[in-house]
């Protein structure tokens, strides 16, 4: 009897304890940041801005790198996070005019057209202009945003899987279609991926419209692999990362080897990956000042800041891409264990924006079907 | 058998019903062992107290649920569930729900779901308790009638000494087994 | 007919149709009147959009059937056997509803023969798996609220167990298997996780097109039409189920006696004992592979993960949130849940249409109602998007279908004698409801709201569309870190998995252990 009795006590402590800890935490966890954007009003917070930056998940600055921007403007800077991408280009659509940042960290190259087309942006031309890579400036007509990183999509092979069979690992694309190498490769889906999309906008790039679907027929004759995402194609299936996976060739990133070479614990002698650069796409990433901003003038400061040096040579071993300030200096693996290509494969941001799907139902109905 | 409440008597018949295992002893009928048979071959048929009746079904089905199960023909079964209802005197209630029976209605189709299957012996757990005194006379009557027409072997356990006077060949307190 | 409440039902509404018009109709309405065109249609004729439609289906179909399949005998064993380990079991079942797929997506894989991988098998095995521990609970609750002795009786008018199963039980099942069938089958149709990761690259179905034409083309207009198709499948469907529901409910007796006992022959203890061994294996298998990602950093074994999930601040603050968060869904849905099925069945007919209102967050597709949640509270000075409210808002919209079909069945079937009874003895109509209606609905309530906090803790759908400024939660922080490069990080969110996992496992655990007494698992 008595043991009953305390389960049911249990029980009515238990929901007593829910309902009012649902209750305190309304009270308590409306955080002194959330408003600021919008509440003008509080004598507070007059002298306090905080800016919004809305950018993708895999968006991971050090802690504290906006510190010193703090320090020097007086304005705060809260990071939100929006999915990918593409996810976040279509939600700033939507609320074009009406956003819900003050500046967007993310656009690449394959998205810029929709984004300028949607009128999201506010043009700043910022201070930092004449040090950002050129090529990547051009493919802004109008300053509407400003080139913040840039990196490449290429394949990455396992350099002992090669060298212990005596076999030279592709080194182009041409050569990645040969029956040598049938059965080798793995390849995240356009469809799904953004590097998947790069590796297949590459292979138009490099074969042109009329000769990619070829191309992509041999690769299927030779057992390609397409898998749902980066992650998958290269923590499980590629043989040369933690997976031990079957597959020796991987569509990732320029920057996949020197990331090897830091996260291995012990480090290894050489790299166990590398990167052939004849096949490497360039994608570029751009940050803006959103239109509609309640701080247009922060936000232009932000971009500053986000295209300066400091910041700039954060991204590297954070986001793991280049900086797209030409001055920024490179950390010693980048250097010592990537290659960038000189002339990567590149396509035009209007003629992908314009063709995308077609392309997409292409690949869909030729390869994946 | 008679005895008074908690004596065990339920679970006496639920032994000879197959629906308990027993512990010890053994159990014969018509001469043949059957303790370790299992209920459904047993032939034996249980009221309940509560009668139990399959809320799913309504009252003819009911009655039927033993024929259909030894898949007899749609013609045999009508013609037996009509039969047994209107020994029971409750043919008008064919097609009734079962929530809408009234007590007494629903002991009557609970005894005849039992006897339409034929059973070797009918074992009733106090099927009058609870009854007005009137409809508690008037049923003890026409089961005794009903039970004592088909020859039913029935084994009728109640609390109510003048009950079981009253209907019963024999009757037995199950103080009287315990003791042994 | 139950009078006693029906005017309390006018009341009990006015909660849900309000939260339901607010936060699911108004923002679907407006994303729609905002993005949509009419060329968008020609979409729908196309012989893609046909195939995914119908691939779609089909899956969900079959999916539904074979979760129904596997639940059943589990159900047979929870519902009439005691057994050690019984209760442990029915928690453990619990748990793969609620881990986000990004999380078992693929130690899932890992599991299955490379031959099945990214396909239609892979797909509905992963169904399976989500969903058979919460059809168990539904059937198995509604199982043990039939009498033992009307199982007695009919064996004694020569029914073998089969028989008994197939001509008793099954047809007193029959309710609750279609409602917990349509609720598998509401969310198989429209699984995204699953089968973005099981089905791989080469299947896709109305959900993942409608994400991968909002997010990838930028055509939103295309994606609110196809999830127009989906509205039109699951609207059809529904009807067909609730048409062939008859609407007279079979009266349960009062449960004094438990159905629940030892079993009592060797035959008997084989089938628990494979049954619950098979089931419990087959949870646990994918778990231990989480598990062993977060310590395998290559070929050795390495706690430094570990060691950073139990260091960084970060996660910490994940973690409350999540909770935070889960207790919120916890009052707010079962709240709401109750009030909805209290009015239909109390109201009689009239509030029939909150079946369907309520359902409105499953059958809407994930990013649709993300969407519009976006663009519906942005108007200043309402900026409610950065307000810490939407997210576990988001989260209760996902479990209130889920809690109502949880708890509806029992209501209905609730036998007014024992209302009428304590209404002669004296009790007002609080008192009776107190005392009778919510004691019975008890154990019903108490799974619920376990659901509720599962579902809370795991959701990655509408609220993944949300923007997450200092309110991360568990899931989200999963799948961002597995996004990124570095084996260390990818041991961190499977660590921060495992975590998920125990506290799941933990949560459900105590709310059945305490919550509830023993026979009413």
């Amino acid at each position: 009897m008595k043991r009953r009795r305390l389960k049911h006590d249990f029980k009515n402590i238990f929901l007593s304890v829910a309902v009012l800890g649902s209750l305190v935490s309304a009270c308590t966890n409306s955080s002194p940041n959330d408003n600021s954007s919008t509440n003008q009003d509080d004598p507070k917070n007059s002298d306090q801005v905080t800016l919004t930056l809305l950018a993708y998940d895999s968006f991971t600055p050090s802690v504290n790198i906006f510190d010193s921007f703090t320090l020097e403007t007086g304005v705060k800077v809260e990071i939100a996070l929006g999915g990918d991408a593409g996810e976040l280009v279509t939600k700033a659509a939507l609320t074009a005019g009406n956003p819900q940042g003050d500046v967007l960290w993310g656009v690449d190259n394959t998205l810029l057209s929709r984004a300028i087309e949607a009128k999201l942006f506010s043009a700043y031309e910022t201070r930092n202009i004449n040090e950002l890579d050129q090529s990547a400036r051009k493919l802004v007509a109008n300053n509407e945003v400003a080139p913040v990183d840039t990196g490449d999509v290429c394949l990455n092979y396992d350099v002992k899987w090669f060298a212990d069979r005596k076999i030279a690992p592709p080194l182009t694309l041409r050569a990645l279609s040969s029956a040598n190498y049938a059965n080798l490769l793995v390849v995240p889906s356009p469809i799904t991926s953004s590097s998947g999309l790069a590796f297949m906008l590459a292979t138009i790039a490099e074969f042109g419209e009329d000769g990619w679907g070829e191309y992509w027929q041999q690769l299927k004759q030779n057992g390609v692999l397409i898998v749902d995402g980066w992650n998958e194609a290269y923590y499980t299936e590629f043989s040369g990362s933690s997976g031990k996976g079957d597959r020796p060739i991987v569509v990732s990133y320029g920057s996949s080897p020197p990331a090897e070479m830091i996260y291995a614990s012990p480090k290894p002698a050489t790299a166990p990956t590398a990167v052939a650069a004849l096949t490497c796409y360039r994608q570029v990433e751009f940050a803006g000042v959103l239109r509609g901003t309640k701080h247009e003038r922060e936000a232009q400061l932000l971009i500053d800041y986000l295209t300066g040096i400091k910041f700039q040579e954060d991204l590297p071993l954070t986001l793991f891409v280049y900086p797209a300030n030409t001055k920024a200096k490179l950390p010693a693996e980048f250097l010592k264990y990537s290659l960038r290509p000189e002339l990567p494969l590149q396509i035009d941001p209007e003629l992908i924006a314009k063709n995308r799907t077609t392309w997409l139902d292409t690949f869909t109905n030729m390869v994946l079907r | 058998m008679t005895g008074p409440s908690g004596s065990g008597k339920t679970t006496l018949l639920r032994c000879i019903a197959g629906l308990e295992v027993v512990d010890s002893g053994t159990i014969h009928l018509s001469g043949e062992e059957i303790t370790a048979k299992p209920a459904h071959l047993r032939r034996i048929g249980l009221v309940f107290q509560d009668n139990q009746l399959f809320p799913h079904l309504n009252v003819a089905e009911n009655v039927a649920y033993s024929l259909k199960l030894q898949r007899v023909s749609k013609n045999l079964v009508d013609e037996k569930v009509a039969e047994v209802l209107e020994l029971v005197g409750l043919a008008h209630l064919a097609r009734r729900e079962i929530i809408k029976l009234s007590g007494g209605e629903a002991k009557r189709i609970a005894v005849a779901r039992a006897l339409v299957a034929q059973p070797k012996v009918l074992l009733l757990d106090e099927p009058l308790n609870g009854l007005d005194p009137e409809l508690h006379t008037r049923l003890l009557e026409d089961l005794g009638n009903l039970l004592r027409s088909r020859g039913t072997t029935t084994l009728h356990v109640t609390h109510d000494q003048d009950e079981a006077r009253a209907i019963a060949n024999r009757v037995l307190d199950i103080r009287e087994l315990k003791s042994h | 007919m139950i009078n006693a409440y029906r005017h309390t039902s006018k009341w009990l509404v006015i909660v849900p149709v309000i939260a339901m018009l607010v936060f699911v109709v108004a923002p679907v309405l407006n994303i729609f009147s905002m993005a949509i065109q009419i060329d968008s249609f020609a979409l729908l004729t196309t012989p893609t959009t046909r195939n995914v439609v119908w691939f779609t289906t089909w899956q969900a179909i079959i999916s539904t059937i074979m979760v129904l399949l596997f639940a059943i005998p589990i159900a047979a064993i929870t519902a009439n056997f005691d057994f050690f380990g019984r209760r442990m079991l029915i928690s453990l079942i619990s748990v793969p509803f609620i881990l986000p797929t990004v999380v078992v997506g693929v130690a899932f894989l890992e599991l299955l023969p490379t031959s099945i991988h990214r396909s239609a098998l892979a797909i509905i095995i992963a169904h399976i798996y989500f969903n058979f521990g919460l059809v168990v609970r539904i059937i198995s609750n509604r199982w043990q609220q039939i009498h033992p002795y009307l199982d007695d009786v009919a064996r004694t008018l020569g029914a073998s167990r089969t028989r008994l199963f197939l001509t008793v039980t099954l047809p007193l099942l029959k309710k609750s298997l279609r409602s917990a069938g349509l609720l598998v089958f509401l969310m198989c149709f429209t699984s995204y996780g699953v089968v973005r990761i099981l089905g791989g690259p080469a299947k896709s179905t109305i959900e993942t097109e409608i994400y991968f034409q909002a997010m990838q083309l930028g055509d939103v207009s295309g994606a609110l039409v196809l999830s127009i198709s989906q509205l039109v499948v699951v609207g059809v469907l529904i009807l067909l189920t609730t048409q062939f529901g008859t609407t007279n409910s079979a009266e349960f007796g009062q449960t004094v006696y438990s159905r629940i006992r030892r079993p009592q022959n060797l035959g008997q203890k084989l089938f628990i004992a494979s049954i619950a061994l098979m089931s419990t294996f087959a949870v646990l298998a994918p778990l231990v592979s989480v598990v062993r990602r977060s310590i395998l950093v290559g070929e050795r074994i390495n706690f430094f993960a570990w060691h950073v999930i139990f260091t960084d601040p970060e996660i910490f603050k994940s973690l409350t949130t999540s909770l935070k968060y889960a207790i919120f869904t916890i009052a707010v849905s079962t709240t709401i849940g109750l009030f909805s099925a209290c009015a239909i069945v109390y109201g009689s007919t009239r509030y029939k249409f909150l079946n369907i209102l309520t359902a409105l967050p499953v059958v809407v597709s994930a990013v649709t109602l993300g969407l519009g949640l976006i663009i519906t509270f942005d108007v200043n000075p309402i900026d409610w998007r950065g307000a810490w409210l939407m997210m576990p808002i988001a989260h209760c919209l996902v479990a209130i279908p889920i809690v109502m079909r949880i708890i509806s069945p029992t209501i209905r079937d609730l036998p007014n004698g024992l209302r009428d009874a304590s209404q002669t003895l004296g009790a007002t109509s609080w008192q009776m409801w107190r005392t009778i209606d919510l004691r019975i609905m008890q154990p019903a309530l108490l799974t619920a709201a376990a659901v509720a906090c599962a579902v809370s803790l795991g959701e990655f759908g509408a609220s993944s569309f949300l923007v997450r400024r200092n309110n991360e939660t568990l899931p989200l922080m999963i799948s961002r870190l597995l996004g990124r490069p570095g084996e260390i990080i990818q041991a961190q969110a499977y660590a921060i998995a495992t975590l998920l996992i125990v506290a799941c496992v933990a949560i459900i655990g105590v709310v059945d252990h305490f919550g509830t007494d023993k026979r009413a698992i």
